[in-house]
């Protein structure tokens, strides 16, 4: 019994020892790919861990406000601090998913393209950005710690894209928001009942052809 | 084929290279960012971890193996000794004691590594950094200092060992000394957070944020730690209570005290900013106070029950204590300036005062706790006079000071944040105080015209006073929780339309830590109610002739003779005793002395104690002729004594509660299966919690906590058996003995 533990701890010991050494044996190329990879999904673990502190931190407010422990005043200010650091938070990580998932899909798509891809493809490739963005959205908020999976999740919904919903732009400050958001994420503007951008831009291209 | 010597020191050697290297990658890591050097320290800590783990595993196999060849192995086991006691005697030396705190260490440093590979990556390298130096320094100590490994040049008798100590053979001495151990080792993660808190000059919430849960596993583990050993104090060592202001028990509340204050005042940083000096001022003063306490203990500075610990490694831990103090204390004043609070206090009265109120009442504890423990020390040094400081000196102290913290207690739960206004102050505090001023009087009277009166006994009027005032604050504070758990009860009825029952199970489930705490405050509440008992205690020390009888309070206590039973390892004197009373007869007891063969100057006690929530009754055989079988008795009526046990097994309840991870906590876990992970990990310490009382109440329910079992092994008493009982193997005594093998005390060997 007590054999077999010591077999365990040596395996795990030397294999953690090679972890340990594996950044530094592969060539520079490598390197500096797991430099950057690692620091996309740390960033991502970050925010996250930090905004569910700030969920908390809200949720415990709610109720000492309702024991009467908090003075209204108090429960107003903490709020909107509160409310303040986590919409800044959710909006980094937006950028972070929403920004590297765009400039992923325009790379697919150039690439598609340049592999001989027929011109017909063309506005279907141009729809992507929409729907990439579109695909970032539910995994920020249901289980951001996932971040991992983002790029793979987004491609099977390459597929679909020009069925999906496409965007808005926010009356308010311009800013391109998904068709089915009720409010923008920049300024926090009503969207419900605006038309969507796509809807005319489908419209456009099939005029055009 | 490699041998236990070679592989063991091996392990711990390759263990000190790999965390110097990776206390260094860590630096590095730190201070650059570069993802390799992320990665490369966080499994420099793993693999630190792995070859400490293997020395671990190759003492254990040595010990179980009776590799006698190993100094430690001969020194503290043999081979009669059940497997129990072997996996206890891993803990039972100098050396072992210390790889098991190593290991604790390590393995704690791996949960948090693993937990917060993905977050806190600003402060992970430094954890990381911080963890791996003190782990080489405790592997300095073993290797150089006390090296478990260490064989004989020549084996004077390789086929048996000396055996452990027989005071700690057992059940409770084998789990006592771990979870003391876990306690201080586990203090090195918060340690560590605040630390890299100050070396990346983030003075944000941040280090408070990720280290919350972190401060409560050595709470938790110190707290399992004091009371089982109170546990052992009191049944086992006939110190004739649970609590005697040991040198070396003093040494373990000491970090307990300073946690405690921490508990309270991070979650003033928390919510208010404030504190951030005063928070990483406590952090280090508790880790140093755990190393502090662990260097009195070992080097033999001061005398106590725990002489079997003491060795020459006195000095390794001095320059440990010194080194740790001078960065920690350098570091802290480097970024004093950055670690101003965000926000003033507003208002005296005010949750954040109270709790700054709790928090130095803490430290003053702490800190006469500490002039008790050190004072007869460094007056016998300076003035080489001997003084000493004993129960009464810290009781004055501490009986008031405690008192003011149980009423804060009270005050704490429902006081307001910021401030308090008339009209607060009547919603939250008139229903409670108007309660307690009901309830105290009409439970005093009952116990006192019920009970109390008939043990005859009259306190002093100081005495009656403190145990007076002690039970009115346990009221009030039992209302204000009462009270404040009603309020959020009915809030949510009324928002969420639950039932009673659904509304105080989700309030658990949301808010676990506030009120996992509250039920940590209902179990210290528990334990003053213990305190307050001992106003009415009566202790005797008493010498009787067989068949004579002795009056303690309402019992009578009848000295029937003695019997001698022998074993193969130790021979036990019983006293044969009956107690009655009001003419009835309530116990049989059987106190007795175990005197073992490796150790016949070390006679050990079989304490006799009946206990119920109302009072304990407690027989220890102090002494004995074995010619007129005269026996001298040590006998006490302590009331309430069994509220200070319930009272330990709620706290570490609330503890658990407020430790059960969210369900982002689980997500952190993965891949691993979060739930069975967590059905696992809970559960275990669930029962670790419980254990203490459920052996508690079996003992005095049942033969097993006297000597009583012993009678049992020469049948039932029958003459021609009680001739033979000599000639019977231990074998066939084993299989007699019905009781020990309900027990689990594993005599299976």
């Amino acid at each position: 019994m007590t054999i077999a533990l010591i077999i365990l701890f040596v395996c795990f010991t030397l294999a953690m020892a090679w972890q340990t050494l594996s950044p530094f044996l592969g060539g520079s190329q490598e390197q500096l790919r797991f430099d950057l990879l690692e620091d996309e999904l740390r960033q991502v673990e970050e925010l996250t861990t930090r905004k569910n502190l700030y969920l908390d931190n809200l949720r415990e407010i709610e109720i000492d406000r309702e024991l009467d422990k908090l003075a209204e005043k108090d429960y107003v200010e903490l709020k909107r601090r509160y409310e303040r650091e986590t919409v800044r938070i959710m909006r980094e990580l937006d950028d972070l998913h929403g920004g590297r998932g765009w400039e992923s899909r325009v790379e697919d798509a150039l690439t598609e393209l340049s592999a001989g891809g027929s011109r017909a493809r063309l506005p279907e490739a141009s729809a992507k950005p929409t729907e990439s963005k579109k695909s970032k959205k539910p995994k920020t908020d249901k289980a951001s710690t996932k971040k991992k999976k983002s790029s793979k999740a987004s491609k099977p919904s390459q597929d679909n894209a020009v069925t999906s919903p496409s965007l808005v732009d926010c009356p308010e400050c311009g800013k391109e928001m998904e068709a089915n958001a009720k409010f923008c994420s920049e300024c926090g503007a009503n969207l419900v009942g605006l038309k969507p951008l796509a809807d005319t831009d489908d419209a456009q291209i099939s005029a055009a052809e | 084929m490699i041998d236990n010597q070679d592989l063991g020191t091996f392990a711990l050697y390759y263990a000190l290279v790999v965390c110097l290297i990776g206390t260094a990658i860590s630096v590095v890591a730190g201070k650059t960012g570069s993802q390799r050097f992320v990665h490369a320290s966080r499994f420099a800590s793993y693999t630190g971890a792995g070859a400490i783990f293997v020395a671990g595993a190759v003492l254990m196999h040595a010990i179980l193996t009776h590799d006698f060849s190993i100094q430690y192995v001969a020194s503290f086991s043999d081979h009669t000794m059940p497997l129990f006691y072997l996996i206890g005697s891993f803990w039972g030396g100098q050396a072992g004691s210390l790889l098991f705190w190593t290991s604790v260490v390590a393995a704690s440093m791996v949960s948090c590594v693993y937990i917060y590979r993905r977050s806190y990556q600003d402060f992970m390298p430094w954890v990381s950094a911080v963890c791996m130096a003190v782990l080489s320094g405790l592997l300095l100590i073993l290797v150089f200092g006390s090296n478990p490994f260490e064989g004989f040049s020549i084996i004077n008798d390789p086929t048996t060992g000396k055996g452990l100590n027989p005071l700690l053979q057992t059940p409770k001495m084998v789990m006592h000394p771990p979870s003391l151990l876990a306690g201080l080792a586990t203090m090195t993660i918060p340690y560590a957070f605040a630390m890299a808190a100050l070396i990346t000059g983030n003075m944000s919430n941040a280090w408070v944020k990720a280290a919350r849960k972190w401060i409560l596993i050595p709470w938790l583990f110190l707290s399992i730690g004091n009371m089982l050993g109170g546990m052992w104090a009191y049944e086992e060592l006939g110190w004739g209570g649970y609590w005697a202001w040991d040198p070396v028990e003093n040494a373990a509340f000491f970090p307990w005290l300073m946690t405690s204050a921490l508990i309270h005042s991070i979650m003033i940083q928390e919510r208010r900013g404030m504190l951030k000096r005063w928070n990483i001022g406590l952090m280090i003063a508790s880790f140093v106070l755990t190393i502090f306490g662990t260097y009195i203990t070992r080097s033999g500075l001061i005398e106590s029950v725990h002489t079997f610990a003491q060795s020459e490694i006195g000095d390794y831990f001095l320059a440990l204590l010194l080194t740790v103090l001078a960065v920690s204390v350098s570091l802290f004043l480097w970024r004093w300036r950055d670690l101003k609070s965000d926000q003033r206090l507003d208002s005296p009265a005010s949750r954040e005062s109270a709790f700054i109120f709790n928090n130095w009442l803490l430290v003053v504890m702490t800190l006469v706790v500490l002039f008790g423990t050190m004072w007869p020390k460094i007056k016998e040094g300076l003035f080489g006079q001997e003084v000493a400081i004993g129960p009464p000196w810290f009781n004055r102290w501490m009986v008031p000071l405690g008192i003011l913290l149980l009423l804060l207690m009270g005050i704490g739960t429902i006081i307001p944040w910021r401030r308090t206004t008339m009209a607060a102050f009547k919603r939250q505090f008139v229903i409670p105080i108007l309660a307690t001023a009901a309830i105290s009087p009409v439970l005093l009277g009952a116990y006192w015209y019920g009970r109390g009166a008939a043990l005859g006994v009259t306190p002093t009027p100081l005495e009656s006073a403190y145990a007076i005032i002690t039970v009115v604050c346990c009221i009030f504070a039992i209302t204000t929780m009462i009270a404040d758990v009603w309020r959020a009860m009915s809030a949510r009825m009324r928002k969420h339309g639950e039932g009673a029952f659904e509304s105080l199970s989700r309030l658990f489930i949301k808010q676990r830590r506030r009120y996992g705490g509250y039920v940590v405050h209902l179990g210290i509440v528990c334990s003053f109610i213990a305190f307050a008992g001992n106003a009415l205690k009566i202790e005797q020390d008493i010498s009787l002739d067989p068949g004579e009888s002795y009056q303690i309070g309402d019992y009578t206590i009848t000295y029937e003779g003695l019997t001698l039973e022998n074993e193969a390892d130790k021979d036990i004197i019983i006293g044969k005793m009956t107690a009655m009373r009001n003419g009835e007869h309530v116990y049989d007891l059987r106190p007795g002395k175990a005197v073992f063969h490796s150790s016949p100057n070390m006679p050990t006690s079989e304490i006799d104690i009946k206990t119920t929530p109302l009072e304990d009754l407690y027989v220890a055989l102090v002494n004995h002729d074995p010619r007129t079988q005269a026996a001298a008795f040590k006998i006490f009526v302590a009331p309430f004594t069994w509220w200070f046990w319930l009272g330990g097994t709620i706290l570490l309840l609330g503890t658990l509660i407020c430790m059960w991870p969210t369900r982002y906590g689980i997500e952190a876990l993965k891949p691993t299966p979060g739930v069975f992970v967590r059905a696992t990990a809970f559960g275990a310490l669930a029962v670790l919690c419980v254990t203490p009382l459920a052996v508690l109440t079996y003992e005095s329910n049942s033969e097993w906590g006297s000597a009583k079992r012993f009678e049992r092994l020469i049948g039932d008493g029958d003459g021609d058996e009680n001739k033979n009982k000599l000639e019977q193997t231990p074998r066939d005594k084993v299989r007699t003995d019905q009781n020990r093998e309900a027990s689990g005390a594993a005599e299976a060997s």
